[in-house]
């Protein structure tokens, strides 16, 4: 069984990474925003501290002495322990990500990665742990999409959206207030896995942004730069 | 696996085996001819030496003493297997157990062979009535009467026949057995190359971790093996090496890197937006960002150069992927004003990793809208002459020259930048090339008066 941590925040995130330097670098990086860090430096501790203790995450690294990721999160899956994992690997390869998420991961970085892309990408875990239902409409501010009719209206105003620019307004509007960056997009809205090397999903946000910033109402896209995008009222 | 006779035939092992199964053949029936020949000779050679026998009493008797002893010889001739005859000069029987004299048969004193209806026929082996058969010698004496001493050689003759018959028999059985014994022979040593061959093409394929088979009998097929896994288990740790190299340099290099982009990040967040320190600090930004797009490149290109697997692999219908790329490229071509167009038809599926075909893709698209000046036409197209499929990627900017075409596809090599700040040509193409080489399929340049066309020839 689990012990449920106090309840109350801050949000407590289970680290395990046996590159001490790393396992620093992100707990850190957690701490600024706001979570408090665990921090293991063993397969066979972290998977003990995972099923005893109720955390909001977990941080995973792939490759780690006595037990690796890859038998944790399997093990804490077929406990039926559904904590968010995210999967941190020096393996890149299409296959070893494939593997990751089969096992049970929800999602994988690869080693070296920008620890604000790492936040974003827990933050976004962590929220769809929290809204597990799948909602008719999506709303934000006073941007609603509706994912039956696949309509867009803005302060009553329908919107005329390409596919891809639905997909991606869904997308965005599912992880309002965060950060998304331009990988997490470009995995998410069109499912590939690699760096396009050039400003297209600038270009798709631009096209986005100008559908849905109308004349004397507040945009709602924000650009975080280094980092990505954000959606919601600034 | 090896199914059609031809293909068998092509291997030495299987030929060598059908050799000595015909040579052991061969051998055999040599054997068995020798036997019959032995024999035959063996059997006319008594029959002869008793005619002699029997004619030795003839010798320098008078023609009336002749008559005289062919009629006691048939008296002491218990077993009737003797012929004897006296005819006058006309044919006319004297004396003997002979009707007429025997057709053809020139009186020289020499032993022949004739057929002898006087003889009964006899129900042989067979149950088949033989033609009764003779040998004897035939003598004018000094009268002019003809003298026919002989043996009844019927017997003998059947006797001969049987063993000609054994031996072919059994000649056809041995040739039969020598044949079946050469292919089954040849199944053994043939099943163990057809492995090695299957292995072999597993470990050309990029499976490197896999062996040949070794067995315990230590033939020369086992030497050889070994051998070869020797070379692999080598060529495997020099590639590993390699791979590792490569990796935890750019790796090394990317972990400082991206701690350093972030630290610049956190400064510039501190600094006003109006202050020329946080200008200074974009461009800074900008150039970590090149730099490690650069390195991730480079690892990509070891990563699918050294993808061991074609696990991604399965049939992707090229129309869709086109599509996707279509719709994922379209707002960079509108904002660079080109006209991205997609030329389309339903073609075959065709076996690829449909997402190492789509980065490939989307390079060469990117590397065309980035080289066409505004106002110009991008086409995708796709195509397909009797199976093979084809995807043309044509623009209508500045082109690459012809002489550096071998060059873009290599590593590292980057084209004299021709539009000023237009770069990153070199790792992509690489990119390209490796995916192309991983699939089988070929990049063509085509000629054309103006800009680029490029063709993805879906086909090894």
């Amino acid at each position: 069984m689990q012990t449920d941590l106090p309840a109350d925040r801050p949000i407590r995130i289970l680290t395990i990474e046996d590159d001490h330097t790393t396992a620093a670098e992100i707990a850190a990086e957690l701490e600024i925003h706001g979570f408090q860090v665990d921090v293991v430096h063993d397969g066979r501790v972290g998977l003990e501290k995972a099923s005893r203790l109720n955390y909001a995450a977990i941080t995973l690294d792939r490759m780690l002495p006595e037990l690796d990721g890859l038998s944790i999160v399997t093990q804490l899956r077929a406990a039926g322990i559904e904590t968010p994992v995210l999967m941190i690997s020096a393996l890149s390869d299409v296959d070893e990500r494939i593997r990751g998420l089969r096992a049970g991961g929800d999602d994988y970085l690869t080693k070296p990665f920008a620890t604000d892309e790492m936040v974003a990408r827990l933050e976004v875990l962590l929220r769809r742990r929290k809204s597990p239902d799948m909602p008719v409409t999506l709303q934000v501010a006073d941007l609603s999409l509706n994912l039956i009719e696949r309509s867009v209206q803005r302060a009553g105003r329908v919107l005329e959206l390409k596919s891809t620019e639905f997909r991606l307004l869904e997308y965005m509007m599912r992880n309002s207030g965060q950060v998304l960056t331009r990988s997490m997009i470009f995995e998410a809205v069109w499912n590939y896995h690699f760096d396009p090397y050039t400003n297209l999903i600038e270009v798709h946000m631009m096209g986005l942004r100008k559908k849905i910033n109308l004349p004397g109402l507040p945009p709602l896209i924000r650009t975080i730069r280094g980092s990505g995008y954000v959606l919601g009222e600034s | 696996m090896i199914t059609t006779l031809r293909e068998r035939w092509r291997i030495s092992t299987f030929r060598m085996a059908m050799l000595f199964g015909v040579l052991f053949t061969i051998g055999n029936v040599a054997l068995l001819s020798l036997i019959y020949w032995q024999t035959s000779s063996y059997l006319i050679h008594r029959s002869d030496d008793s005619i002699a026998g029997m004619a030795s009493n003839f010798v320098n008797l008078s023609p009336a003493k002749v008559e005289e002893e062919v009629r006691d010889a048939l008296i002491y001739d218990l077993r009737r297997s003797n012929l004897y005859g006296l005819f006058r000069s006309d044919g006319t029987p004297v004396a003997g157990n002979m009707q007429s004299l025997p057709d053809g048969i020139p009186a020289d004193g020499k032993i022949h062979q004739f057929a002898q209806p006087s003889i009964p026929a006899f129900p042989s082996a067979s149950n088949q009535p033989v033609q009764g058969l003779a040998r004897a010698l035939v003598r004018r004496l000094e009268n002019g009467e003809i003298l026919v001493i002989g043996r009844d050689f019927t017997q003998l003759a059947e006797i001969r026949s049987i063993i000609l018959n054994a031996l072919i028999i059994s000649g056809s059985v041995i040739l039969f057995i020598g044949l079946a014994i050469g292919f089954a022979l040849s199944l053994s040593p043939l099943k163990r190359i057809n492995v090695i061959r299957t292995t072999s093409r597993r470990i050309m394929q990029g499976e490197l971790s896999l062996r040949l088979p070794v067995s315990d009998r230590h033939d020369e097929l086992d030497s050889l093996s070994a051998i070869v896994n020797t070379m692999l288990e080598e060529i495997e740790r020099l590639l590993t090496e390699v791979k590792s190299v490569t990796d935890t340099v750019a790796h090394d290099l990317r972990t400082p890197l991206t701690r350093l982009r972030l630290m610049l990040v956190r400064v510039q967040q501190q600094l006003p937006e109006e202050q020329h320190e946080h200008q200074l600090l974009n461009n800074a930004i900008d150039e970590t960002d090149t730099l490690l797009a650069r390195f991730r490149a480079l690892l990509r290109i070891s990563e699918i150069e050294n993808r061991q697997r074609k696990s991604g692999f399965r049939q992707v219908d090229p129309e869709t992927i086109l599509k996707q790329l279509h719709e994922l490229f379209e707002p960079l071509a509108e904002d660079a004003g080109v006209n991205l167009r997609l030329e389309s038809i339903a073609a075959d599926a065709i076996p690829a990793d449909p997402d190492l075909l789509f980065e490939a893709l989307s390079n060469l698209v990117d590397n065309a809208i980035k080289f066409t000046p505004a106002g110009g036409t991008v086409r995708i197209a796709l195509r397909q002459e009797s199976s093979i499929v084809y995807i043309d990627i044509i623009d209508t900017g500045c082109g690459i020259p012809l002489q550096e075409r071998a060059a873009v596809m290599q590593r590292f090599h980057r084209v004299q930048p021709m539009l000023p700040g237009k770069e990153g040509y070199g790792l992509g193409l690489s990119i390209v090339t490796a995916v192309m080489r991983l699939h089988g399929f070929h990049l063509l340049f085509q000629d054309v008066a103006t800009g680029t066309h490029l063709t993805v020839e879906c086909a090894n």
